[in-house]
């Protein structure tokens, strides 16, 4: 069975797997064709040289790796020693022996420094899943929610996944974890599978990174940061009338060149896609601030949202209700009673949007502010409120502050319902920003009948029997 | 950092030996189209490889070439790691030196070696076959023939050359006697029995090198205007320069 029709059972037995890489430096590697090298675990490599060429290469004791770090750089996991052969920046591991990577350029390993992220794997319970080379230990004690999720305000600042995963260490495991291993910044993946599932049909549910440490004398915790946390290094960027999201991928690859615009390290399509949708930005910082702050002004500035798929390609959404809903979720999926939420103070009667901000914030042409009160009176009638809300942009131009002053107001100038359902795991790919047709009804009766639905957040609850919370806005 | 020793073993074969280019192509003074002869061998991003048997460049990426322009070839490895094999195939884009890999490349990332060059005459007319040199910083010489030019009867012969004339670092042009007896250059004054002797000039323009000559009609006693280089038999030189991508 494949991992959807587990998915689409009434009854399964769900697996959650839990994989910390720890860094391994290693020097042994063997030329196998133009750019791509070879460890073999067993340190036999007499298939491809002769035995007494090789320089003493020592086996080595490790059984399933799950990342490669290239002097920074994570390597691109491919399914195949053929597609190392036509992937830059890529390695494949065989699952038992066998491993192969392709380093930036095509350049020979001992140009950089290569650690292999050894993975350490746990579950709640001891486990082997099925073609799995390695035993899950039975340490896991929890993991809490993953969460995800944007403020129905500001938009463009997303909240930062993370969490934390507690591992038992009533014996003593882990007391010197921390000082034996070098885990900080390697990889981290929660899988979701099930009994008798492959292991290679594990499902990524979340992919980070190993900040924090806690270890105590009966648990340690892994406190986990998004990828996106990890472009925090202070820049000081300018461009002129650029699109958006060239001006993002410049910022990328000026804090970290070797994240290229590429389908490695970008979804291109979705990309593309936003792309001719943004307006420009002129940006002209005279401090330096983190990338990643700068990253998400610029998406307030164009109504969209920076964000990481679970391969860890960076994607950018644009905030659109009046896209095509994806699905419907249907009334017999959600878990919970439902309960709406309608805040009038989230009305926005007004806009005000800066523009052409030069930079200079002693001069008295720091920035232009564009107003728009053009439902002022409207909401005025209808809500009895006033509520200008300021929003500070890279936009280029008065054109691109009223567009989005535009968007900003049709978006704010009456109240949405705000409401929480908890669906099952099988809705594991919901993305923010999606829109859904969802069947807000009584148990037995219709209450809101089926409402199109922006996500809003989403939180994975995988301490029991998986389920999902979803924050969603009715359009 | 300094180098750091290779053990001496496999270590050496895969680094020790980078750049490494021993290339032979057939017919390399001809216009015919050429092959990579038998027992040519060449390193590949830290891989080796040996033509067992001559190795023929596509025939379909010479015919995309647009003629009067200079086309390289190019050796791309492909298939299962291990066993890998390499085809040819000419390419219209320039080459770059990579520092790390010491070869020309088709780009820095590229596994595609750059090996040599030829001059898209016409249709199968390869000409100015050159193999591309595999040290850095070290100007390719390309000789190009001259072909044949009447000298007593025509001024001037222009020979195209395909390439960016502002990368063409120096140039000779040497000029043979009908019978081979004198091999002179072409640009060149000496002073004999009382008299002043002046070969030509030559200026390389975007198309082509355009050599003017000296001739009796000017009234200084021109080296080559001559029965003696008159036949339209023989090739009647060659022009020798050196080019930096």
């Amino acid at each position: 069975m494949t991992f959807s029709e587990y998915l689409q059972l009434s009854v399964s037995s769900p697996r959650i797997l839990v994989e910390i890489d720890i860094a391994l430096p290693n020097v042994q590697w063997v030329n196998i064709g133009a750019g791509i090298w070879w460890l073999a675990v067993d340190a036999d490599y007499s298939a491809f040289i002769d035995a007494t060429l090789d320089d003493n290469f020592s086996a080595q004791t490790f059984v399933n790796i799950g990342s490669v770090i290239c002097s920074g750089i994570n390597l691109v996991s491919v399914s195949s020693l053929a597609l190392v052969s036509t992937t830059a920046q890529s390695y494949y591991w065989d699952g038992s022996n066998n491993l192969y990577v392709r380093c930036p350029n095509s350049d020979e390993p001992g140009l950089f420094n290569i650690t292999l992220g050894i993975v350490y794997g746990y579950s709640f319970d001891e486990f082997i899943p099925v073609g799995a080379n390695q035993t899950y230990e039975g340490r896991l004690i929890s993991i809490p929610r993953l969460t995800k999720s944007r403020d129905p305000l500001y938009f463009g600042r997303i909240s930062f996944g993370g969490g934390s995963i507690v591992l038992i260490n009533n014996d003593g495991a882990f007391d010197t974890f921390a000082i034996d291993n070098d885990v900080y910044g390697n990889e981290c993946r929660i899988k979701l599978g099930f009994d008798g599932l492959a292991y290679s049909d594990y499902v990524i549910l979340y992919k980070s990174y190993i900040g924090q440490l806690e270890i105590s004398e009966n648990e340690m915790v892994v406190n986990l940061d998004d990828k996106r946390k990890q472009l925090s290094r202070p820049i000081t960027y300018s461009c002129a009338n650029k699109n958006a999201l060239d001006a993002i991928v410049e910022i990328i690859q000026q804090s970290y060149s070797y994240i290229t615009y590429s389908s490695v390290f970008y979804d291109t399509t979705a990309w593309e896609a936003a792309k001719v949708l943004v307006d420009n930005v002129t940006i002209n910082m005279q401090q330096p601030k983190p990338a990643n702050d700068v990253i998400q002004d610029i998406c307030a500035s164009v109504f969209g949202m920076f964000d990481t798929l679970t391969d860890n390609r960076f994607t950018f959404r644009i905030i659109d209700t009046s896209a095509t809903a994806e699905s419907t979720i249907i009334s017999t999926d959600i878990m919970n009673k439902i309960r709406v939420s309608y805040d009038p103070g989230e009305v926005i009667s007004s806009v005000r949007v800066s523009y052409d901000i030069d930079g200079d914030v002693e001069s008295s042409n720091y920035r232009t502010w564009l107003t728009d009160t053009s439902e002022e009176t409207a909401v005025w009638t209808k809500y009895k409120t006033y509520n200008q809300k300021d929003f500070e942009t890279w936009l280029a131009d008065s054109a691109a502050a009223q567009s989005l002053a535009t968007k900003l107001i049709a978006y704010v100038k009456d109240i949405h319902g705000i409401t929480r359902i908890t669906v099952p795991i099988k809705y594991y790919d919901v993305e923010i920003t999606d829109t859904y047709n969802v069947q807000l009804n009584r148990e037995n009766s219709t209450m809101l009948g089926t409402k199109k639905c922006e996500v809003l957040g989403k939180s994975i609850n995988l301490n029991s029997v998986p389920t999902i919370d979803l924050d969603m806005r009715i359009v | 950092m300094a180098f750091s020793q290779l053990a001496t073993g496999i270590s050496v074969i895969a680094s020790g030996l980078k750049g490494y280019q021993a290339i032979s192509l057939s017919d390399i003074t001809l216009t015919t189209a050429s092959v990579i002869e038998a027992g040519s061998a060449v390193e590949i991003g830290n891989a080796f490889f040996l033509a067992g048997t001559t190795v023929t460049p596509n025939a379909s990426s010479w015919t995309a070439i647009t003629t009067a322009t200079t086309a390289f070839l190019a050796l791309t490895p492909s298939g299962t790691a291990g066993s890998q094999v390499v085809t040819a195939a000419w390419q219209a884009d320039e080459p770059v030196w990579v520092t790390s890999k010491c070869g020309y490349y088709a780009s820095a990332a590229s596994v595609t070696r750059i090996v040599a060059l030829a001059y898209k005459a016409g249709t199968a007319s390869y000409r100015n076959k050159t193999i591309l040199p595999n040290v850095q910083g070290k100007s390719i010489e390309i000789n190009i023939p001259i072909d044949d030019w009447n000298m007593d009867t025509t001024i001037n012969k222009n020979v195209a050359h395909g390439l960016t004339n502002t990368k063409i670092k120096s140039c000779d042009v040497i000029i043979y006697q009908d019978d081979g007896a004198n091999v002179k250059p072409f640009v060149m004054t000496y002073y004999t029995a009382g008299s002043w002797y002046v070969g030509g000039n030559v200026n390389v323009n975007t198309s082509n090198f355009a050599m003017v000559m000296s001739s009796a009609a000017t009234g200084i006693s021109a080296l080559f205007d001559s029965a003696s280089y008159a036949s339209t038999a023989v090739n009647r030189g060659y022009i020798i320069l050196t080019y930096d991508f």
